[in-house]
């Protein structure tokens, strides 16, 4: 008899979304559903509002990546008042999109997924999070907590704050940044470094014990899509898309981000408000593709900090120095190379004397009627398109968030796990766990925004053809 | 750091769910031997501020307390619920025990109720009184000297 599972909520990951798993009349996986069943409709309720309200707007979109809104919203503003920003405020905006990158790389490797890693995907839940890692390597989730700590700091000293600054604008930056400032930050830097590379030593150790799980987690061929600086360097603020095949073939580049919509297209799910991005040329659904640290790292020719280099090389190898490296799990890797690169590239900018130049903002009026903005944020692309009448008002948003253009590969990777460990009709701890870390790897960012006091149960339900429940188990 | 610390949870966009952030604000506005922290939700990293503290309030919205709640609660290695951004505050202090020795100690838990979290950053009639009210309380326990 056909059957349903469903795992709902989907836990340590950034926002709400359930799993529900089709069985067919043998109890094999007939398909496998990622949905994220939170309804936000920023888009929507953006319009009418003021260009120069948009980053203040946006930056709230999320509570873990608003400086990557923020830089986004604020780039898609200069190309509507058609300005070139000062070099001081694009280095200050790389330093901040850094300081992001850092600190929700750490997050997400340090408290959300080397639980799983380090105390095993078999271990009891009530002991397989953060207090567990904390019992068993104090020292690692304290050098955890330091790192994000370093990259929020960035951004309050920068931004005035933590979470959701208004910093960036359109045209430039609000502040510049003070000699204070720059000796605060480079004054952590040899610690962030360390903890960097402890965090990859210990990721090469732990690679014997995960060896039987690994090859399971996503493991398939698909596009990657990110920024690559012109000489093909690792990017994270301008460049160009650059689109690679599973095969390590570059199918596209030098393409202009700003033509996005002519490269992607969104198609609509009527089980998720998460839209579907694919690649056009080659329709829906086979032109699945990933972004974010795993296609950063397979598409770049080179990362321009010696430590961080080192790294992708040995990364590269996973995929025999020629294929892409396609395995999802390796996520975490690239996350990890990607904080290093964080670390040394933050203090290569802190060192430039232009750092802390003052003119920090270009003035204009409305100057084009449409701006697209783009970046990398730490799951991916991000891009932000606007049309604003003579005053600025906005009459259009469109915003493609990093996440949804995972959402095929997510889907792709729980029926994968789902039919490597699902056995029969028991649903072992072993196996939604397996599922959630398996989406975990892409660090899916689904925007959790209110919190009020109160708990997140974890919630499996078997549902027979008719919608009728078979088992239900809670934890 | 020898400091109390107040810290403000919630979202400033989400009408009534920035009541705690504009509590501890408030608190913060008229004390000025705190030190005020506001966050989008009780993440590990504030285990590392709350270590060593003479007082820790931890000021929320809530949409189960009838009125302004203050409770003192232990550090605790429970982690029931599920998830980062749900830790409690009990698990706040707890890690500041586990990962650095010393939890805060006095750990206080403000709830403020909240009904109205559509869009926004107007608080409804009830919360902002409430607001105050919970600013108020947390003064009268504060020990600054």
């Amino acid at each position: 008899m056909p059957r349903t599972i469903t795992i709902s909520p989907v836990t340590r990951i950034e926002g709400h979304a359930s799993i529900t798993i089709k069985l067919d009349d043998r109890g094999a996986v007939a398909d496998a559903r990622f949905h994220v069943n939170e309804f936000r409709g920023f888009e929507k309720f953006c319009e009418g509002r003021l260009l120069w309200e948009m980053g203040g707007i946006t930056s709230r979109i999320c509570g873990i990546c608003p400086t990557s809104h923020l830089i986004t919203s604020a780039k898609a503003g200069d190309d509507i008042l058609a300005v070139t920003i000062p070099e001081t405020a694009e280095k200050l905006r790389r330093l901040i999109t850094l300081a992001q990158w850092l600190q929700s790389h750490a997050l997400s490797f340090f408290h959300l997924s080397s639980p799983d890693f380090l105390l095993g995907f078999d271990a009891p839940p009530e002991t397989r999070n953060i207090f567990g890692l904390a019992a068993h390597d104090p020292d690692f989730a304290r050098r955890g907590i330091r790192l994000r700590k370093f990259g929020q700091h960035v951004i309050e000293v920068l931004g005035s704050r933590r979470i959701h600054t208004p910093w960036a604008v359109a045209g430039g930056v609000r502040e510049p940044f003070s000699e204070e400032g720059r000796t605060d930050l480079l004054a952590w830097i040899p610690e962030a470094k360390e903890s960097a590379r402890y965090a990859l030593d210990l990721y090469h150790r732990l690679q014997d014990k995960l060896a039987r799980d690994i090859p399971n987690f996503g493991n398939f061929r698909s596009l990657f899509v990110g920024l690559v600086a012109d000489d093909g360097a690792l990017e994270y603020y301008g460049g160009n898309l650059r689109i690679m095949d599973g095969a390590g073939n570059v199918i596209a580049d030098r393409l202009d981000p700003r033509d996005y919509h002519t490269y992607f297209g969104e198609a609509t799910e009527e089980w998720s408000y998460l839209k579907f991005p694919y690649y056009r040329p080659m329709g829906y659904p086979q032109g699945m593709y990933r972004v974010g640290p795993l296609a950063r790292l397979n598409i770049c020719d080179y990362i321009e900090t010696p430590l961080a280099e080192e790294e992708r090389k040995r990364f590269k190898q996973l995929g025999g120095g020629v294929e892409s490296v396609n395995n999802s799990f390796q996520y975490h890797y690239a996350r990890l190379i990607e904080l290093l690169f964080c670390v040394e590239k933050i203090e290569q900018l802190l060192q430039d004397p232009a750092i802390v130049g003052t003119h920090v903002r270009a003035r204009a009026m409305i100057n084009r009627r449409r701006g697209i903005g783009f970046c990398e944020a730490p799951r991916g692309t991000l891009f932000h398109d606007y049309e604003v009448n003579e005053d600025g008002v906005l009459q259009k948003v469109n915003l493609v968030i990093a996440t949804a253009q995972n959402n095929l590969a997510l889907n792709r990777t729980v029926h994968q796990l789902a039919a490597r460990y699902l056995e029969g009709t028991d649903i072992t701890e072993g196996l939604l766990n397996r599922i959630e870390a398996g989406i975990r790897c892409f660090d899916p960012c689904l925007s959790c925004s209110t919190h009020a006091i109160g708990s997140m149960p974890m919630h499996v339900r078997l549902l027979g053809p008719g919608g009728v429940t078979l088992a239900e188990i809670r934890r | 750091m020898t400091h109390p610390l107040v810290i403000g949870c919630g979202n400033t966009i989400r009408g009534d769910d920035a009541a705690g952030i504009r509590a501890a604000q408030l608190v913060g506005t008229e004390e000025p031997g705190v030190d005020v922290v506001t966050v989008h939700g009780p993440v590990p990293d504030l285990a590392e501020r709350c270590a060593g503290r003479p007082q820790v309030f931890f000021l929320d919205a809530s949409t189960e307390a009838a009125g302004v709640t203050l409770r003192r609660v232990e550090a605790s290695a429970d982690f029931t619920p599920p998830g980062t951004h749900s830790l409690t505050p009990e698990a706040i202090a707890g890690l500041s025990r586990l990962l650095y020795g010393k939890p805060p100690e006095e750990f206080w838990v403000v709830e403020i109720p909240a009904s109205d979290f559509s869009f926004g950053e107007r608080l409804s009639v009830r919360t902002a009184q409430a607001v105050r009210e919970a600013a108020g309380r947390v003064r009268a326990l504060l020990r600054t000297g």
